[in-house]
C-alpha cells in the first residue's frame, strides 16, 4: 500500500490540532479508509485521551524506534472502528530531542506501508518536535483560530512547510463564532483566506459538544454525528480525498434543486 | 443588549486583519527593518548626488497591492537641483 502521510500543524498552541486530528482521522476510517493517528507530541500525550484510548497503550513511538517492538505489534486498535483506526502513542518518559528524525522518517514510511492515510498529529512551536512530525509528510493540514496570533504562526508554519517541500492542503479555521463575525468583532473565514496564501481546507464552529465529547472519550464524529460540528470534521475528510468535494450543506442544497427537475421530468 | 451592541458596539475586526496585513508581510521576511532602514540610507545617498533633498522627511514603506504583490514605495521630498561647482 502506497499511502500518504498527513501532518496537522499550527505554529501555536491550543488551537485543536488533537481534536482536529483525531475527528478527521475517524471520519476518513468510517469512510472505509485505513487511518493511523500518530501522536507526535512526544513527551506530553494527548491523542490517546482524546479518542478515549489512554487504558489500552501499551507500547509507544518510542519502543518502537528502539527496536523494542515492530510497528504493527505497538499499535493500538480503535474498537469503534477496528478494520480502519488504529493509534500509534506518544511516550511520556522521552523528549522529543530523543527521537532522531530519520528513525521517525522510518516508521513514517512503514506506516504508509500499512495504511492509506497516516496522521501525523504535530506537537506546539516550530522546533524539533514540528520538524521531526512535518519533514516526512507528504500533504499538511493547518489549524488556527480566527484571533492574530494564531493567523500569524499559520503563516510561519506555512512558510516553513514549503521550505520542507510538503504540500499544504489548507487552512481549517477552528472555533468559528458565527455570532461575533455578525457582530464585527471576528474575523470570517473570508477575511483570513485574504491573509493567508492557502486554500480553505474547512470551518469548525465553536460547541461546547467538543468539550463534551472529549470529556467523554470519544471523537465528536461517533458521539454525536448529527450536529453541525461533525458535519464539519466529515466535509474535511472528504474534502482531503477530493480537493473539489462541495461541502454537505451546499449539495444538500442543490439536491433539492435538481430534485425539482426531477420532479418536472416525472422523476422521483 | 445584543441588536444594541450589534448596531452600535465596536467592530474590532477591521483591527485585527488591518494589523494582521502589516505583521505578515514583515514576518514573511522580504524586507525586514533593519534592510528597510539599510536600503533607505544607500538610496538617498545615490538621490543626494543628483538633487538637493530633504534628508529627514524622507519616507520608504511597503503597501500591499490588491493583487496581493507588495509595492515599495520611497518618498523624498527634493529642494531643487544639486547646486553645481
Amino acid at each position: 500500500m502506497a499511502g500518504q502521510c498527513i501532518v496537522v500543524t499550527s505554529g501555536k498552541g491550543g488551537v485543536g490540532k488533537t481534536t482536529i486530528t483525531a475527528n478527521v482521522g475517524y471520519a476518513l476510517a468510517s469512510l472505509g479508509k485505513k487511518v493511523l493517528l500518530i501522536d507526535g507530541d512526544i513527551g506530553l500525550k494527548n491523542l490517546d485521551s482524546v479518542l478515549g484510548l489512554e487504558r489500552r497503550v501499551v507500547y509507544d513511538l518510542f519502543d518502537v524506534i528502539s527496536n523494542r517492538v515492530e510497528l504493527e505489534d505497538a499499535l493500538v486498535k480503535d474498537k469503534r472502528l477496528p478494520d480502519n483506526l488504529f493509534l500509534l502513542a506518544a511516550s511520556q518518559s522521552h523528549f522529543k530531542e530523543d527521537v532522531p528524525e530519520e528513525k521517525f522518517s522510518e516508521v513514517v514510511e512503514e506506516a504508509k506501508k500499512l495504511f492509506e492515510y497516516v496522521f501525523v498529529d504535530s506537537p506546539a512551536g516550530i522546533e524539533h518536535g514540528f520538524r521531526i512530525s512535518s519533514r516526512f509528510a507528504d500533504r499538511a493540514v493547518v489549524v488556527t483560530v480566527p484571533e492574530v496570533p494564531s493567523i500569524r504562526d499559520v503563516d510561519r508554519v506555512v512558510g516553513l512547510l514549503e521550505n520542507y517541500r510538503v504540500s499544504v492542503d489548507g487552512v481549517v479555521v477552528n472555533r468559528l463564532n458565527q455570532a461575533l463575525v455578525r457582530q464585527g468583532n471576528m474575523l470570517s473565514p473570508q477575511d483570513i483566506l485574504d491573509l493567508l496564501e492557502i486554500p480553505l481546507l474547512g470551518v469548525v464552529p465553536e460547541d461546547t459538544l467538543i468539550v463534551q465529547a472529549v470529556n467523554q472519550g470519544d471523537p465528536l464524529v461517533y458521539k454525536y454525528p448529527s450536529s453541525a460540528v461533525a458535519r464539519a470534521y466529515m466535509n474535511i475528510a472528504h474534502k482531503l480525498l477530493d480537493p473539489e468535494y462541495v461541502p454537505q450543506q451546499e449539495s444538500r442544497k442543490s439536491k433539492g434543486f435538481w430534485s425539482l427537475f426531477g420532479f418536472l421530468r416525472g422523476e422521483g | 443588549m445584543s441588536w444594541f451592541s450589534d448596531l452600535f458596539g465596536k467592530r474590532t475586526k477591521n483591527d485585527a486583519k488591518q494589523r494582521l496585513e502589516v505583521m505578515l508581510i514583515h514576518d514573511r521576511g522580504i524586507f525586514d527593518n533593519a534592510d528597510l532602514e539599510q536600503m533607505e540610507k544607500e538610496i538617498l545617498a545615490v538621490v543626494k548626488r543628483y538633487a538637493d533633498i530633504e534628508t529627514g522627511a524622507a519616507e520608504i514603506c511597503t503597501d500591499k497591492l490588491d493583487n496581493g504583490r507588495l509595492l515599495l514605495s520611497i518618498r523624498v521630498p527634493v529642494r531643487g537641483q544639486k547646486s553645481r561647482r
